[in-house]
């Protein structure tokens, strides 16, 4: 319950760092929420906010937008795989 | 003849619950964004309106604060730099009327008087909260703003609208790394200039081009379109080429309100 209650303060924190804070805070943000918290799934929405929110692209031919969204992704993966070497144990 | 194990197990393993929702993620994620990229974007800018203010004002807050623990001394230099600097304006004020005044006459013998629509906006997202150097205007499609028109501060054109939405809108900056824009240095030379972030932008010419600090840059597409004027020219004895620098004369992340030029 405790926990639950911390993730939901959290997700309210980063989601009002996505329009407040520098992008490099809400970015570091996420990264340590997916560290701390087990599958922390609204990390990808986040992610996808702000590249809704801000994103356009320069290339002419191969336009991709949603480049945060697919960084977040690729540490969400490798955090999983990395959590079974390292524990993180912050509200345990 | 061969014969299956009766205990032989399945040799496909079950992929992790986390991986097989990120895969689903990814793939909506770049189905999204060769079919509709900015489909969501109308609404995460409508959640966000009241936030983007609510950082403005916590902005202007630890800004305000940090001004009261500034030093006399450092008050009182400020000031006569400032009274300086007014001066100056006010006397380089005086003489743009007179070239406005000749411009819109110049323009009305030559008949090219467009229906030019001004717009004005104010920023409520600069580039430290957006990843990819754009601005978020509280001005959009209810306003008559469209995609291309041109952004400028205080007469100095800074970007270009993006994308509209109902009452934001999206602005790409100039001087976003790696982006180029057609310019013309000191009213004469055609060049492409590319920009490195913050306001900055570089162009390389050949050496027998003649540069100096000081230079005017101007937008090529629009005639009214100053950006800024050479900062420094780097030349090296052996590269044919030198790099010119140039930058905008405002700090860009401070920019609070700007004018939308909308072209009918």
């Amino acid at each position: 319950m405790k926990n639950n209650m911390i993730r939901l303060l959290v997700d309210i924190i980063l989601f009002l760092s996505i329009f407040i804070f520098p992008w490099w805070i809400s970015l570091f943000l996420i990264l340590f929420s997916i560290l701390i918290f087990d599958n922390f799934y609204e990390s990808l929405i986040f992610a996808f906010f702000i590249d809704s929110a801000y994103s356009f692209s320069l290339f002419s031919n191969i336009n991709f937008f949603f480049g945060m969204s697919i960084f977040v992704s690729i540490f969400f993966v490798f955090s999983y795989y990395m959590k079974r070497i390292v524990e993180f144990n912050f509200f345990k | 003849m061969n014969y299956l194990f009766k205990n032989k197990k399945s040799t496909i393993k079950k992929l992790p619950k986390p991986f097989l929702l990120v895969s689903i993620f990814i793939v909506i994620i770049i189905l999204l964004n060769f079919l509709a990229p900015h489909a969501l974007s109308e609404t995460v800018h409508w959640v966000g309106y009241p936030f983007w203010f609510l950082g403005g004002s916590v902005r202007d807050i630890v800004y305000n604060t940090s001004n009261f623990f500034k030093t006399k001394n450092s008050l009182i230099s400020e000031n006569k730099f400032l009274r300086e600097k007014n001066t100056e304006l006010k006397t380089n004020l005086l003489n743009q009327e007179i070239i406005i005044k000749e411009n819109k006459k110049l323009n009305e013998i030559l008949n090219r008087n467009k229906n030019k629509n001004i717009i004005l906006g104010y920023v409520i997202s600069w580039p430290p909260s957006s990843p990819y150097d754009t601005l978020v205007i509280d001005v959009g499609a209810d306003h008559g703003v469209e995609k291309k028109d041109k952004v400028f501060f205080n007469g100095l054109v800074v970007g270009e609208i993006y994308d509209v939405f109902n009452r934001t809108s999206l602005v790409y900056l100039f001087s976003t790394s790696g982006s180029k824009v057609n310019v013309i240095l000191n009213e004469k030379t055609p060049v492409i200039a590319e920009g490195i972030g913050g306001g900055n932008f570089i162009i390389k010419l050949p050496k027998d081009i003649d540069v100096n600090s000081g230079d005017k840059i101007l937008l090529a597409d629009t005639a009214t379109g100053l950006m800024g004027s050479v900062e420094y020219v780097e030349t090296k004895p052996s590269d044919a080429f030198q790099n010119v620098f140039f930058r905008s004369p405002f700090n860009i992340f401070e920019i609070k309100e700007v004018q939308v030029l909308n072209e009918k």
